[in-house]
């Protein structure tokens, strides 16, 4: 009686210690694949970030005098205005 | 007996070996204990720091350089990470696979794909740099390594490149760059990395040991549509004109804030020949004289000198003019940009008036705008001057100027006489974006009272509506300003034959002036004169900048400013672009060589064969009108019907062939 108690005993505890290595084993390859997942979004937010910049710069660049007025020559044959064709009211917004 | 004997000698050998042997054992336990004695003892800080940096690696962070930006925040030159791609052919899984994703992600050629991954290589870098975007489609594949690194990106391309410089190996070389390299430039920072049994990162696991500190950001007092335009009109100018280089600075002449300077010089758009690069203003400087004749009392504008028929022997020295004028008032001087009237007028001045009225203005001086290697010019003191020196000043000569210089010089002119310091550096924003106010508008010195650039004004007003600058003239807005042709000179410091450099200040508009211009060009080809090469370049830089979308231009302080004949309609849209319908080339009035002087040329008359004025159209039919003003080679526009009751330019008018005029009709 007292042998199987010792060995239930022991069953238990040898139960114990692996749960124990189990949860530590579970929790660490739970944080690592957290912070793989986290080091994925921070490199997806950089190549958001950069292609946003990217965007921004091509926006800027065909808002830019030059762009308009060449493609405004190219597609549509007209050109900047002279001075004289220029009129400013003088209600205009600076 | 002899088996005996050789047996007691068997156990001998056996004794001896075991002895042998625990001696050696011993020697071994001995060896390992001071051995581990040694290793945790005596070496144990060598040996724990080797496990630790085998364990953990410290990385440095770079950081950013700043950014530069334009008057209205926009970039001109950012920190960017951009990748750079290796591929390693033995650690290649699929070559297939990765030479489809170098093509498909990077753009590469398919040739290039294949090199760089061929399996004879241990390594290869894809060349080029590419963004974080393109390189996220290879990350994953096996035997791509991608390393990133900071660069300098241009989002305008070769926009303001003389201005802003480069940066090599993370110092600043060249323009602002340069200049301002402490303030861009950020602090590295660092990181603790855990990394596994196989040296690779471990994710997640990075400690911040001390963060990066980005640097400054600048921003620029430059207009970024301004500062494209002026560069393609310089751009456009040379090739029309032939000339080898040029400059066009534009400021505003209230603050002293550069707007745009551009800068070609040997074929480079990365010049920065308007600050570095000095020559004689020639005409240009008669304005300044002129403050300092009127400044003194030692003229009024109704004084007038003979002028010799355009040609006056002066101590040794002959000084031409392009007209051969008799007797000319001061405005009158000014106008047809008289050498000889100008140098019988500054005889009138003492040799130190002369000096101090020059040096007022800047000349001689560097500027301080803060720019790397700026040329101070020279203007050499009254005790080093030979008996020709106040006649040669006098018409530009003799002394050496800065584009950047005559723009501030005029602006003291635009603004009522303040020299101000140019300001190129509006503010520097802090790491946490927040602005540091950096310098503001600094007035030098007051140079002149305003009574006299009142007297002035209107001088210069003259030289745009009637005289030397007639091809700058605006029918909506009055300019003033001031033309000038002088002789080029060589590496050897002599002047070359037939080179000359055109130069043209001008302040828009000459009542209420928002912007200063000052256009150089270095020895144009044919028609040479100021007049016909470098105050095109202004008209034609404003008209494009009035038609900008983004504008440094108070377009209604600007409305108050047109002349009144033109004043529009209240209803009247802005007009952005206009179909182009028959477009005339304006004529070259190409001068007779000959005609220049032996200290270099006065100011030809701009405008085409001899001068115009709109002739009276009053009570005539628009037939007639419409014939006449094509005879006289004048574009026409109509409005209304009938006969004509008025024309804009009005009657009288100096106009040149190719210019619109207006008649209106009765029946309007």
């Amino acid at each position: 009686m007292s042998r199987l108690r010792r060995a239930r005993r022991a069953v238990f505890a040898l139960a114990a210690v692996l749960a124990a290595l189990s949860a530590v084993a579970w929790r660490q390859s739970t944080t690592r694949e957290t912070m793989e997942e986290l080091d994925r979004n921070d490199g997806e937010l950089a190549v958001v970030l950069d292609e946003r910049e990217d965007v921004a710069h091509e926006l800027m660049a065909v808002e830019s005098w030059g762009w308009v007025a060449g493609e405004a020559a190219r597609r549509l044959g007209m050109r900047p205005p002279t001075e004289r064709e220029v009129i400013i009211t003088s209600g205009g917004a600076r | 007996m002899s088996r005996g004997g050789g047996g007691q000698w068997t156990a001998g050998r056996i004794r001896i070996r075991r002895r042998l042997l625990l001696v050696a054992w011993v020697l071994v336990a001995v060896v390992m204990v001071v051995r581990s004695a040694e290793v945790q003892i005596v070496e144990r800080t060598a040996w724990a720091r080797d496990a630790v940096n085998q364990h953990q690696k410290t990385r440095d962070v770079p950081a950013p350089r700043g950014r530069i930006l334009d008057r209205n925040g926009g970039d001109l030159v950012v920190s960017h990470w951009r990748a750079t791609v290796a591929v390693a052919p033995n650690e290649v899984g699929d070559r297939g696979a990765v030479e489809a994703a170098l093509v498909d992600e990077l753009g590469v050629r398919p040739q290039t794909a294949a090199r760089v991954s061929d399996p004879t290589r241990e390594w290869s870098v894809v060349p080029g740099r590419y963004s974080m975007t393109q390189v996220a489609g290879l990350r994953g594949l096996r035997g791509i390594h991608i390393q990133g690194e900071l660069r300098r990106v241009y989002p305008r391309e070769e926009l303001a490149r003389g201005l802003l410089g480069v940066v090599q190996d993370g110092i600043g070389t060249g323009g602002i760059e340069q200049a301002m390299d402490t303030v861009l430039a950020g602090r590295s920072g660092s990181d603790l990395v855990a990394r596994d049994n196989r040296g690779r990162e471990i994710p997640g696991q990075v400690v911040t040991v001390e963060p990066p500190l980005p640097g400054r950001d600048i921003v620029l007092t430059i207009d970024r549509d301004l500062q494209e335009i002026a560069e393609e009109m310089l751009a456009a100018a040379l090739d029309s004109t032939g000339a080898r280089g040029g400059d066009i600075v534009v400021t505003d002449p209230m603050t002293g804030e550069i707007m745009a300077l551009a800068s070609i010089a040997e074929g480079s758009a990365a010049a920065l020949s308007a600050v570095n690069t000095t020559f004689e203003p020639g005409s240009t400087i008669k304005p300044f004289i002129t403050t300092a004749l009127l400044r003194h009392d030692l003229v009024s504008p109704r004084d007038s000198v003979d002028t010799e028929g355009g040609r006056w022997e002066v101590n040794g020295r002959v000084i031409t003019d392009i007209h051969r004028g008799g007797w000319m008032t001061l405005p009158d001087v000014i106008r047809e940009s008289s050498n000889v009237g100008i140098a019988k007028f500054a005889s009138r001045l003492s040799e130190g008036q002369q000096y101090v009225a020059l040096r007022d203005f800047g000349f001689g001086t560097p500027t301080g705008v803060p720019l790397p290697g700026e040329a101070a010019g020279v203007l050499r003191r009254p005790e080093l001057w030979s008996n020709q020196s106040p006649q040669s000043l006098a018409i530009g000569y003799e002394l050496s100027v800065t584009p950047l210089q005559m723009a501030m010089a005029f602006g003291a002119i635009a603004n009522g006489g303040l020299l101000l310091e140019p300001r190129l550096v509006k503010e520097v924003r802090d790491h946490d974006g927040s602005p540091e106010r950096f310098g503001q508008p600094r007035v030098i010195r007051r140079v002149v009272p305003e009574s006299v650039i009142r007297t002035l004004t209107p001088m210069l007003v003259d030289v745009v509506d009637s005289g030397t600058a007639t091809r700058a003239r605006m029918a909506a807005y009055q300019m003033a300003g001031k033309t000038a042709t002088t002789r080029a000179t060589g590496s050897d410091g002599r002047y070359e034959d037939g080179a000359y450099y055109a130069s043209f200040g001008a302040i828009f508009p000459a009542d209420d002036p928002q912007l200063l211009f000052f256009v150089r060009l270095d020895r144009p080809d044919g028609s040479y004169y100021g007049g016909a090469t470098a105050a095109p370049v202004t008209l034609a830089t404003l008209e494009a900048l009035l038609s900008a979308r983004q504008s440094p231009i108070d377009r209604v302080a600007l409305a108050r400013s047109q002349r009144e004949h033109v004043a529009p309609a209240a209803a009247t849209p802005l007009v952005r672009f206009a179909v182009a319908t028959d477009p005339v080339e304006p004529e070259m009035w190409v001068p007779d060589p000959g005609d220049a002087g032996a200290a270099g040329p006065a100011e030809a008359p701009s405008g085409t064969g001899p001068a115009m004025s709109v002739p009276d159209l009053e009570g005539a039919s628009l037939r007639v009108a419409l014939r006449r003003l094509h005879k006289m080679g004048l574009r026409v526009r109509l409005e209304g019907g009938g006969t004509v009751i008025a024309t804009i330019p009005e009657e009288g008018m100096p106009v040149v062939a190719g210019d619109t005029i207006v008649v209106v009709g009765q029946g309007r």
